[in-house]
């Protein structure tokens, strides 16, 4: 007999990726990326770091609001047509479906990401610049991020509506990039509610700068191993915390 | 005993002031196995809540659940149970085939009898043209049809429905009646469904349980329900190269004391019936009744 899981994650990923308003999002964000590249040809010097920081740039700006826009969405969704309804009355428990939605979603982001990588790698190769490995660490690290990111639109949508979770989940992106920032700012700024508050982000937020490797395909080097493992192994702590509060809330959920 | 609900009791919480709103008071009756049940009463009197706890869609503050003997959200008593809720959405880029194949899948059916059976059941609904059709591209009636067929897939011994026929036009209503008597007859199911639209009820059920105002005010055999409150006997009788005449009797002592006096004027008696009332009537007497207790 095949796991619940599997059957709600394939019935996921099926579901989703027939959806027309996927593949308007998916245009969208290849020509944002494309519009990038284009940026990044307008450097007299650097073309290559240029375009290849804009586009990757570009590239991990639209995969973040994909995320957030599946995630926020597709859950939603679930509950306001109430298809769950049916789901929920078979013989699977909430731990089995809401982790069979997760793995659904992450298949298809994983799909999208292969998706970009080929464009990424085409418009490179059309705009002559050279190919580097170095390049694909950045795709690996977009990944581990929306993993945790899609946990966290997990747990808003248990019990907010899209509006609310969409900016919940950009706050949540938005701070795990700054909070890397705040030790600059605290040496600048010496009050005491901005250093309590400052450390406080820094111990709730997860460092998502940690997953961040476009520096290294701009400077043509390779990730160190230990910082590969370190940051892939805490992103996926990170995301099984944000999953399993997603969870908690979800296994109290009412469908009134 | 397929179904047990003893003494449920749910509130909800105000979303302002979180003050507890009760909704179910002590909410207990019972069904028989290979019965039709219908769930009787008002919009927002309970039943769509009680149903939700049976599913296990609303958790519930107290109360005894059980359903074929067992906890009501063991996985062998959901294994056991169908379910269609009230106007139902399903998976738009999913074709009826797929869609059938899912919630099979996911009831433990697979394999050739899986597609066996979405061959019957297609048949069974009506939709054998549309196996390979999106579910976005069907009518409200064809997806509450698909929608018993998921209800159905994995044989259930105890269907629950949810207002199945509201919304449907009168074809559309017919076709699903006979799907549920269908579903009766041949896959001998108990069916348990809530609908206040009374013809059908009528039409198809010999139990009821009727809740008003979250509390449960009948649970029984449906010609008991109908048989509450006074009703009255019909005489038929004759006098000699005369028409026959019909009397409306309101009471037992003054029927017979009338077939005496009749008989003693040499008037022959017909019959006497004791008068018929549809269920939409005894509802409706029931209703007054209570408002007036």
């Amino acid at each position: 007999m095949k796991s619940p899981t599997y059957v709600v994650a394939k019935n996921t990923f099926i579901e989703m990726i027939r959806d027309r308003v996927l593949y308007f999002v998916v245009i969208f964000s290849i020509l944002f990326m494309a519009l990038c590249f284009a940026l990044g040809q307008l450097s007299y010097k650097e073309i290559f770091r240029l375009s290849v920081s804009l586009g990757l740039g570009g590239i991990h700006l639209c995969f973040a609001g994909l995320t957030i826009f599946l995630g926020c969405s597709v859950f939603f969704r679930e509950i306001e047509k109430r298809t769950i309804y049916t789901l929920l009355a078979r013989p699977i428990t909430r731990t089995q479906y809401l982790f069979g939605k997760y793995l659904g979603l992450l298949a298809i982001l994983l799909t999208l990401l292969f998706g970009f990588l080929v464009c990424f790698t085409g418009i490179q190769l059309l705009l002559g610049l050279s190919i580097e490995m170095t390049s694909y660490y950045a795709f690996v690290g977009f990944f581990f991020e929306s993993a945790i990111l899609l946990a966290v639109t997990f747990g808003f949508s248990t019990f907010s509506k899209p509006f609310l979770s969409i900016s919940g989940s950009l706050a949540f992106f938005l701070i795990g990039h700054w909070v890397s920032n705040f030790d600059s700012l605290l040496e600048a700024n010496h009050s005491t509610s901005f250093l309590i508050a400052a450390r406080t982000l820094q111990r709730v937020f997860p460092d998502l700068e940690m997953l961040n490797w476009r520096q290294f395909a701009i400077a043509k080097s390779h990730v160190p191993l230990y910082e590969l493992g370190y940051s892939m192994g805490m992103a996926t702590l990170w995301a099984s915390f944000f999953f399993l509060g997603a969870l908690l809330l979800f296994r109290r959920k009412d469908f009134e | 005993m397929i179904l047990k609900v003893d003494k449920l009791n749910k509130s909800f919480r105000h979303p302002w002031s979180l003050k507890a709103i009760q909704v179910l008071f002590d909410v207990s009756f019972q069904i028989e196995k290979k019965s039709i049940v219908g769930f009787l009463g008002a919009n927002g009197t309970g039943k769509t809540t009680s149903i939700k706890c049976l599913i296990g869609l609303l958790t519930y503050q107290s109360g005894k659940l059980e359903i074929f003997g067992e906890h009501h959200l063991n996985k062998s008593v959901k294994q056991k149970i169908g379910y269609l809720p009230e106007r139902p959405y399903f998976y738009n880029y999913l074709t009826a085939e797929e869609f059938l194949t899912f919630y099979g899948q996911l009831s433990g059916v697979r394999g050739k009898e899986l597609d066996k059976r979405i061959t019957h059941l297609l048949e069974l609904v009506g939709l054998k043209h549309a196996r390979k059709m999106f579910l976005n591209q069907f009518s409200k009636g064809m997806l509450q049809r698909v929608g018993m067929a998921q209800a159905l897939i994995h044989k259930p011994q105890l269907l629950i429905l949810d207002e199945p026929l509201s919304g449907l036009d009168p074809d559309g209503r017919r076709q699903l009646v006979n799907i549920i008597q269908n579903a009766f007859d041949e896959e001998d199911t108990t069916i348990f469904f809530s609908s206040h639209l009374l013809d059908d009820i009528d039409r198809l059920c010999q139990d009821l349980v009727v809740i008003r105002g979250g509390r449960i005010r009948f649970n029984g055999a449906k010609d008991d329900f109908v048989d509450i409150g006074p009703r009255h006997y019909l005489l038929r009788y004759q006098e000699q190269d005369k028409v026959s005449e019909t009397m409306k009797i309101d009471s037992m002592d003054k029927l017979q004391k009338t077939i005496d006096t009749l008989r003693s004027q040499g008037k022959e008696i017909h019959s006497v019936e004791q008068e018929k009332v549809s269920l939409d009537r005894a509802f409706s007497e029931f209703n007054n009744r209570e408002v007036n207790q």
